[in-house]
């Protein structure tokens, strides 16, 4: 992809350099100000080796039993035919994007004295499950992995469609069902797994909002407290470190053993090839997926459906947070619109310049969201708190645009990487030919090119941003708060009818998304289809 | 083509809304940053902004890190504020804030209503609508209440009552307020029986309560209006005024104080506000609100509820802020461990 660069590569590349200085880099720098400031300091390390150790606990438990449920569930969906495997797919996927606190609410209802399963166990006259176990690390083990195994089984899936049908054909003449899921599927599948398990890992190590709701001491939550509680910078940055190195370290790991593995597997073309097994393992499979999507998403949206007035609560509801709802709208369409504009333009342009300096912008754009949300909202604060214009930013509602822009453009670098490369040389090759100008090769190759992965990359940014929390409870200026934040305030005084039903409203406003994006595929896969039979 | 007519439609819409926010108009607005709970400040708030027509910016506090993550807002913004008013529901982070420089003297001619032990002398903080720190229980689960928060310790209670977490809001002032009436080593050691004895730390005093209501812990300690709370809305809960008895250190009052932020960018607008809330309108309804908080201003007319007949801790309110920050260090670093 290269070419002659003129004003129309630099210019825009600068700017591109500009931007990325003032909201991912000079943030980050401040933040790593702080340790040479002569600011208060108050030492933690009397409590650094328990910190440490919650942490990696809650991390490793929640990625072990998430890969478990991941993995299981995967190969389920796999054996289960293409319609079904649609529709429990995509419920399981848009659950993954309603955030974890909206279940917290509906499972501190549960496991009340008073609640569902408290009252079932009653009834069989077994021992009930306690609040105090889910106030715990056990209990917040339990409800990360359940919200964050979608993942793995997204990947696996991903891998077992991507297995050459002639291998499970021999395995299926060699041996039974279960010869060809250790055979064939499970060793396939390795590098996927790790992959969501990597991304389990990091989403656990770098949580703030669960944690904290469940009083289990973790890094963010630490770094949070000596912020909230001392005013102490200082020990905030500090406590970043143990998590940015964990974190590499997972990455290193997972590269050295599944990266590359991951990149030769990826652009296998795909199986559509149903496997047909026997009804009894369909039977089964069908069974643990609805079971489980049961546990993670029947089961507390049923409790907090049951907490609410239709359709009073639920309108009532829909108008105290209406200003909530325009401002979480509002960022997250544009924290979309920014990191997709961004991220495209800047892959676009840096792909054709040098591969080392894209592969190190992805790296230190995933910074900001490694070092957790509080540590991010600490170093906004200590950047655009000051005299000037960065002081006028501060005091406007771009202030949060920015945490969320900062936080999540990483997803746009990755994704666009991938996606440019699936670009084919000749079409801008032809687009140069005939004189196209860098920006016009853009719009009219790239662009149509990737707008499927756009589309992806924009979706998920646009319902984590409409979910965020931890980076914008430091910077949330007056007068401007999200529906998350506000939630997130109400929750602690309980499950209240108006926390339930700003719950279910948030779950099926994200349900809905999922149900579109399901109803996009099917047409996609169809009108695939037909043109395939045309020919 | 298509391009430059982006680039157009574009400049159009950066260069209308340059204009349009040169053009604005000058709007009366104030900033309050408020750490009593939003049910109850928000109808109060949005009474003052209806009735004078000054708009009304606020950050409300989250219950998770009550009052201690506000103060330390202001602390950092505290240069370049972006607040005019404060209003807190208890009295010790306020006066850090005053020690701190933070605050500017403001004498609000309706403080004059409200007695002396409950507002600065020099003008920086005004008292009003207190609360008291309750002993909340079950009365399903506990038939001879306790009555001195020392029960927390007593193994009769093991893992049944809860508490809110001592780093923030009313349990940090409450904390701190154990280390200036008992001392030092008498509130160690109180705390390390507390762990011995498995009493639950939740995130506020909302979640003690509600958790205390749906029977999950016999009793707990929170304040007033979360309690009376409960009650209102039918649980199985009673509550009472803890160490009332002789010899006993007594209970825990905190008011709600407000104060002027110093450089304040809306300090007219910010005036107004603390003189609403320092009218015995406000006292009025809060005290007839389900959070049921106790009037201050002599010119309010209730009978109920009111401070008469309470035995409260003999220590003032700035023995009590000297030793807030003690306190949580104390509590960060050895009791949640």
């Amino acid at each position: 992809m290269k070419s002659r660069r003129g004003a129309d590569f630099w210019l825009p590349l600068c700017l591109l350099g500009v931007f990325l200085s003032i909201v991912l880099f000079a943030p980050l720098a401040s933040l790593i100000g702080i340790p040479f400031d002569n600011g208060e300091r108050i030492a933690t390390s009397k409590s650094s080796g328990v910190l440490f150790a919650t942490t990696l606990t809650l991390s490793l438990s929640t990625t072990l039993l998430a890969t478990v449920l991941g993995v299981l569930a995967g190969i389920a969906l796999f054996v289960l035919p293409a319609r079904v495997r649609d529709l429990l797919f995509f419920a399981s996927m848009s659950a993954l994007f309603v955030p974890s606190y909206v279940y917290a609410i509906a499972w501190i209802e549960i496991l009340g004295r008073h609640g569902e399963l408290s009252t079932f166990l009653n009834k069989l006259h077994f021992p009930t499950l306690g609040l105090e176990q889910l106030f715990s690390l056990p209990g917040c083990i339990t409800l990360l992995s359940l919200v964050h195994y979608p993942i793995v089984m997204w990947l696996t899936l991903v891998a077992c469609t991507r297995i050459d049908a002639e291998k499970i054909d021999t395995a299926r003449t060699e041996g039974s069902m279960w010869a060809i899921i250790l055979h064939v599927l499970l060793p396939h599948s390795a590098p996927f797994v790790a992959t969501g398990s990597l991304v389990v890992f990091l989403l656990s190590l770098t949580t703030y909002a669960l944690p904290s709701l469940f009083q289990v001491s973790t890094y963010s939550v630490e770094i949070f407290s000596m912020y909230n509680a001392f005013h102490d910078p200082y020990n905030g940055v500090l406590q970043t470190v143990p998590v940015i190195v964990m974190a590499f370290l997972a990455i290193a790991i997972w590269w050295a053993w599944a990266g590359r593995r991951l990149v030769d597997s990826a652009f296998l073309p795909l199986n559509h090839r149903f496997i047909a097994p026997s009804s009894f393992v369909s039977l089964l499979a069908l069974l643990g997926v609805g079971s489980l999507l049961l546990i993670a998403i029947g089961l507390p949206v049923g409790t907090l459906i049951g907490r609410v007035s239709f359709p009073e609560s639920l309108i009532e509801a829909f108008t105290v947070t209406r200003a909530e709802w325009q401002s979480s709208l509002l960022l997250a369409t544009s924290a979309t619109f920014v990191v997709l504009g961004m991220t495209s333009v800047g892959v676009f342009l840096l792909e054709g310049a040098n591969r080392f300096l894209t592969l190190s912008l992805i790296c230190a754009s995933a910074i900001p969201y490694l070092i957790s949300g509080p540590a991010w909202g600490i170093g906004l604060v200590n950047f655009w708190n000051q005299e000037g214009w960065r002081g006028f930013v501060y005091d406007h509602s771009s202030i949060a645009l920015i945490a969320c822009v900062g936080k999540y453009s990483f997803i746009g670098w990755i994704g666009f990487s991938i996606a440019i490369r699936g670009v084919r040389d000749e079409y801008l090759e032809t687009a140069r030919v005939f004189g196209l100008s860098r920006w016009r090769q853009f719009v009219t190759v790239i662009m149509p090119a990737t707008k499927s992965h756009m589309a992806a990359i924009g979706g998920v940014v646009f319902l984590l941003v409409l979910g965020e929390v931890d980076s914008l409870l430091l910077v949330t200026p007056p007068g401007f708060v999200t529906l998350p934040v506000r939630m997130y305030g109400l929750i602690h005084y309980g499950p209240s009818e108006l926390t339930a039903s700003m719950a279910v409203i948030i779950f099926f406003f994200v349900g809905s998304i999922g149900l579109l994006m399901a109803i996009f595929k099917g047409m996609f896969d169809y009108l695939n289809r037909r043109t395939a039979s045309n020919r | 083509m298509i391009t430059k007519r982006i680039f157009r439609v574009a400049t159009v819409l950066a260069i209308s809304a340059v204009v349009g926010s040169c053009n604005s108009e000058p709007t009366d607005q104030v900033v309050i940053y408020t750490a009593l709970d939003e049910m109850y400040s928000r109808p109060i708030l949005d009474d003052f902004e209806r009735e004078t027509g000054i708009t009304v910016d606020v950050v409300y506090d989250g219950e998770s890190s009550k009052t201690t993550g506000l103060v330390n807002r202001l602390i950092a913004e505290s240069d370049r504020p972006r607040a005019d008013v404060f209003w807190n529901n208890e009295v010790a982070q306020t006066i850090v804030l005053q020690e701190r420089g933070v605050l500017q003297p403001y004498k609000s001619p309706s403080r004059e209503w409200i007695p002396q032990q409950f507002k600065d002398k020099e003008g920086y903080w005004t008292g009003f609508a207190a609360r008291g720190r309750v002993i909340i229980y079950n009365t399903e689960l506990v038939k001879t209440p306790p009555d001195s928060i020392k029960d927390l310790c007593d193994p009769k209670w093991r893992g049944k009552a809860a508490i809110a977490k001592p780093l923030f809001g009313t349990t940090a002032t409450h904390a701190a307020t154990l280390f200036a009436a008992w001392g030092d080593d008498d509130t160690r050691s109180f705390f390390a029986e507390l762990k011995k004895n498995e009493v639950a730390v939740l995130p506020g005093n909302a979640t003690v309560r509600d958790l205390v209501a749906r029977g999950d812990y016999a009793w707990g300690l929170t304040d007033t209006d979360d309690a009376n709370g409960a009650l209102e809305d039918g649980f199985p809960v009673a509550w009472v005024f803890p160490d009332q008895g002789e010899g006993q250190c007594g209970t825990l009052i905190l008011p709600n104080t407000v104060a002027l932020l110093k450089g304040a960018p809306n300090g007219e607008s910010g005036k107004k506000l603390i003189d609403y809330l320092l009218s015995s309108e406000v006292e009025e309804k809060l005290a007839a609100s389900r959070s049921k908080q106790i009037p201050l201003n002599t010119q309010v007319d209730t009978t109920e509820p009111n401070l008469g007949g309470i035995r409260v801790y003999d220590v003032s309110f700035n023995e009590i802020a000297d030793q807030l920050d003690q306190s949580m260090r104390f509590i960060q670093e050895e009791f949640l461990r």
